[in-house]
């Protein structure tokens, strides 16, 4: 079996979603392969993190987008689905592709990398103890927990926790574990979850533990000052080296300096959410292999140094936020369409 | 008499056989159905070529499908490039299924909701009248207010794809604030120049715009004070920031200069050693975060020079900020470079004090980073220069030109975009799109990758040539328009104008029988978004949604008749 279509691409997140969407409204015909079972990604699993008002953290983008998707005959989706090698080059591409067990190939004249990125495995910073403690759980997981459950709830025993710490740059900017970049976006985001957890439950109490806070965009500064304002939110600049487990109390122990004090304090806390960077998403690697790309010094997909039909689109580049990866898309779409009318 | 169809949608089945029957019992009660069908899947495309048949064979002219969500309709419908061979708005949706029967457990409770909503279905079709669809031809032209980075960029792109392109700049030449700082840009000023798709106006002012989407015409004021007009089918908004320098007090000092003339000074020197006034500079401090917290081009360009300083003109550098701004593709590392040559870098919390000792500037400030209380003396820093950051703001014009192009200003004056999340690099206005740094003022890369989404937005709008358009929107009665202004205020799209509509309102006065015409509201169908404020807001009740008139709504409320 063999499908032609004007252009592949590969990952159905939303930088995938867009450069499809973008393409079909100008006539483009694409299959958007998808390795999981449903379509959107990393971004499909966040919660909207809206307080009083919006705080436009774009999850609900991503939601729309999805639903539709189905309304484009030109877009056809291919879940379940990995690429496994490709032939030709210069705009004429044959990718072998893979569903469960059958194997056919697709022909395409231009291919889009969108495959993303993946959160960073909090279990190489063992001195957090994320994977021994229960309660210390990414950024990712307490999205999910409130998307997907609608609730606040320690894992270890399912009670609400009244005090939460959030550790930023968890595997970014960070020298020990090689990762010599800032993932972008996780301070904006880690606000924004505190936002939205002491709206919904006013009597949590958030510590917020930072080296820099990075700004993102045009409303940030209103946003900040107004988590600034919130008496139970505390945002200290100082990262903790290590986590203890108080097994009698089941709280975590923690240790950082107190601006207020102006002395190291160590305080206990029901919950520690960590700030997850971002790092490429597994199987990009081989991908990059496959079609001969290669890695930044950050170890993210580096742009094609000639336009021969291979692009790349959203955070598989370097960290995006939603917001960014949708503009992203759309510039790559920009370039494939101009790629393909030159062809023509 | 309209002639309803009555399509029962059976989910496959799921809706119970004998409630199937109910329901055609019920519906033949109304004089205006003339027949009713089922079918077991209306989601296929077998059935979607039945329904087809009937409307031909039986002759009806609206449908009301009993069935499920709308949305599931209205989605496979146009998955499957069916149509039914009726206007989308003679058809109509109960939704018997989440409505009614899954809400009881007990039928007859189920079938008198569902009775209720069908009622009001078929009312509401009763009450519909076809919406015919238009179209606006477009012109691949396109006007670019701003001629700087972002404008020749969106230039360049769109005259590639195709399209001819007017830039009005203000200046004498374009380039912008960017000129200074990259150099290819020229060569960019070059290729737009040259480029016969391009037309460049400088020392340009957009005096006055009429008309919508497809059919703007700018009046634009050139340096002899003659004016032109030019069309353009869009617009984009490229027109910048403004930077402002503190030269009060202290920050007068020649001493204290701004991270752009440092770019310049730097610039000059020759030999592995930065002069002034003969006399070597040797300590250099950055004072960051004084002003343009949130945005980080200070930052990344105090790290960048912070490195040439120190590692080729000997310098000593000290950065102060309140955050180190790293969150851009490769500045962490560039910020550790920074710090392994040796350039210092301080945190404050409360504002670093600056005095002036000996002709060098001390700056004095209160060092958050160390632990111990005690520890936490002053530290004061005898300065040759000191480079403060210029804050940014909206450039001087961004409230007239907001008026001139009636789009909208955010909270802190730079032009906003209608919706952050759906619509982020458009306007409140169809077809006028803002970009870059008259938005809000971000690193160059970043901005220029939202230049590019303008010009795929651009491209999209203009490919097709024409924008289709259905008048499911707003309708003014001119005759009872009071031409109050209420709404061409209100609009939040800037779709209403006051126009003379010819012999639709005349208005003949009663003293004197004479007869004259008048202006009045006018919405413009391509612009309009169909929300509906200005029909509530009008006292006249002149105006009217086209989709969903007063009867209509009276109707689904079973107030009708």
């Amino acid at each position: 079996m063999t499908l032609t279509k004007d252009v592949l691409i590969i990952g159905g997140g939303i930088s995938g979603i867009t450069v499809a969407m973008e393409l079909a409204q100008l006539g483009i015909h694409s299959a958007i392969v998808e390795k999981e079972t449903s379509l959107g990604g990393l971004s499909a699993s966040f919660c909207c993190k809206a307080s009083e008002s919006c705080n436009k953290c774009f999850a609900c983008v991503v939601d729309k987008r999805i639903s539709e998707l189905s309304r484009y005959p030109e877009i056809s989706v291919l879940t379940q689905t990995e690429v496994i090698g490709v032939k030709g080059e210069d705009g004429r591409y044959s990718v072998t592709l893979k569903k469960r067990k059958e194997r056919f190939d697709l022909r395409a004249s231009a291919i889009v990398i969108a495959t993303g990125i993946d959160p960073f495995n909090a279990s190489q910073k063992v001195e957090y103890g994320y994977g021994r403690y229960k309660n210390v759980i990414t950024a990712k997981e307490l999205d999910e927990m409130l998307r997907f459950k609608g609730l606040l709830s320690r894992p270890s025993d399912g009670r609400p926790p009244k005090t939460i710490a959030f550790f930023q740059c968890v595997g970014s900017r960070d020298e020990s574990i090689g990762n010599l970049y800032c993932s972008q976006v996780c301070c904006a985001y880690a606000l924004r979850l505190i936002k939205t957890i002491r709206h919904q439950y006013p009597e949590v109490e958030a510590t917020f533990l930072y080296m820099d806070i990075q700004p993102a965009g045009t409303s940030f500064q209103e946003f900040l000052s107004s988590c600034r304002e919130d008496k139970k939110i505390h945002l200290i600049r100082s990262l903790p080296s290590k986590v203890y487990h108080s097994p009698l109390s089941d709280k975590l122990r923690v240790r950082f300096i107190d601006p207020e004090k102006e002395e190291v304090v160590e305080a206990s806390f029901d919950l520690i959410v960590l700030s997850v960077g971002m790092v490429l998403s597994k199987g990009t690697q081989s991908l990059t292999e496959t079609f001969g790309l290669s890695l930044t010094e950050d170890g993210f997909i580096a742009p094609p140094s000639s336009h021969k039909g291979l692009f790349i689109a959203g955070a598989c580049s370097g960290p995006k936020d939603i917001d960014r990866s949708i503009l992203h898309s759309k510039s790559t779409a920009f370039v494939v369409h101009q790629f393909l009318r030159g062809r023509a | 008499m309209p002639r309803i169809g009555i399509l029962i949608d059976t989910l496959q089945g799921s809706v119970p056989a004998s409630f199937q029957e109910k329901l055609s019992a019920y519906v033949k009660e109304f004089p205006e159905v003339i027949v009713c069908f089922k079918e077991d899947d209306l989601n296929s495309s077998d059935a979607i070529s039945r329904i087809n048949r009937y409307v031909e064979s039986e002759g009806f002219d609206r449908v009301v499908i009993l069935g499920g969500s709308p949305k599931d309709y209205e989605i496979s419908f146009q998955k499957l490039k069916l149509s039914l061979p009726l206007n989308p708005y003679l058809f109509s949706v109960a939704n018997i299924r989440e409505q009614a029967l899954w809400i009881s457990s007990d039928e007859e409770m189920a079938l008198e909701r569902a009775k209720i909503i069908i009622s009001k279905a078929i009312h509401t079709v009763n009450s519909t009248k076809p919406i015919p669809t238009q179209s606006l031809t477009l012109n691949p032209e396109v006007l670019i207010l701003g001629g700087g980075l972002i404008g020749i960029s969106i230039a360049l792109d769109l005259a590639h794809a195709g399209i001819r392109v007017f830039i009005i700049e203000k200046e004498d030449r374009l380039g912008g604030k960017a000129q200074k700082v990259f150099k290819w840009l020229e060569e960019k000023i070059d290729e737009v120049e040259k480029n016969p798709k391009i037309t460049v106006l400088t020392q340009a002012r957009l005096k006055r715009v009429v008309g919508h989407l497809g059919r703007f015409e700018a009046t634009i004021e050139c340096p002899d004070r003659k004016e032109i007009t030019l069309a353009a089918s869009a617009m984009v908004v490229s027109t910048g920031y403004a930077s402002y320098r503190e030269r009060k007090g202290i920050y007068a000092h020649k001493r204290v200069v701004a991270i752009e003339e440092m770019e310049k000074i730097m610039a000059e020197a020759s030999g592995p050693s930065l002069l002034k006034e003969g006399k070597k500079i040797e300590m250099v401090t950055y004072l960051l975060d004084e002003v343009n917290e949130d945005i980080k081009i200070d930052s990344i360009s105090a790290i960048r020079q912070s490195l040439i300083l120190q590692d080729l003109l000997g310098c000593q550098v000290a950065v102060l900020c309140k955050d180190i701004k790293v969150s851009s593709n490769g500045m962490e590392r560039l910020y550790r470079r920074a710090r392994e040559k040796g350039v210092l870098f301080f945190k404050y919390d409360d504002p670093p004090r600056l005095s002036i000792v000996d002709g060098q500037i001390e700056v004095d400030l209160k060092d958050t980073s160390p632990i111990q209380k005690k520890e936490r003396w002053p530290v004061s820093i005898l300065s040759d220069l000191v480079v403060i950051g210029e804050s940014f703001g909206p450039i001087p014009e961004a409230e007239e030109l907001s008026k001139v192009l009636k789009i909208h200003l955010g909270p802190r004056g730079y032009f906003m975009e209608d919706n952050p999340q759906l619509l982020r690099v458009r306007s409140n206005r169809k077809g006028i799109f803002i970009a870059g740094a008259c938005r809000f003022p971000q690193e160059a890369s970043e901005a220029l990758i939202e230049a590019r989404a303008v010009s795929q937005e651009i491209i999209t709008l203009l490919s097709k040539g024409t924008y289709p358009y259905d008048l499911a929107v707003a309708e003014v009665d001119p005759k009872k328009c009071a031409l109050c202004y209420t709404c061409p205020r209100l609009c939040p799209h800037s779709a209403i104008t006051i126009e003379k509509y010819g012999d639709r309102n005349v208005y003949t006065t009663p003293m004197t029988n004479k007869e004259m015409k008048w202006g009045a509201a006018k919405v413009d169908p391509a612009s309009c978004y169909g929300c509906g404020i200005c029909v509530a807001e009008c006292p006249a009740k002149a105006i009217t949604l086209q989709h969903l008139t007063s009867e209509q709504i009276y109707a689904q409320m079973n107030l009708g008749e």
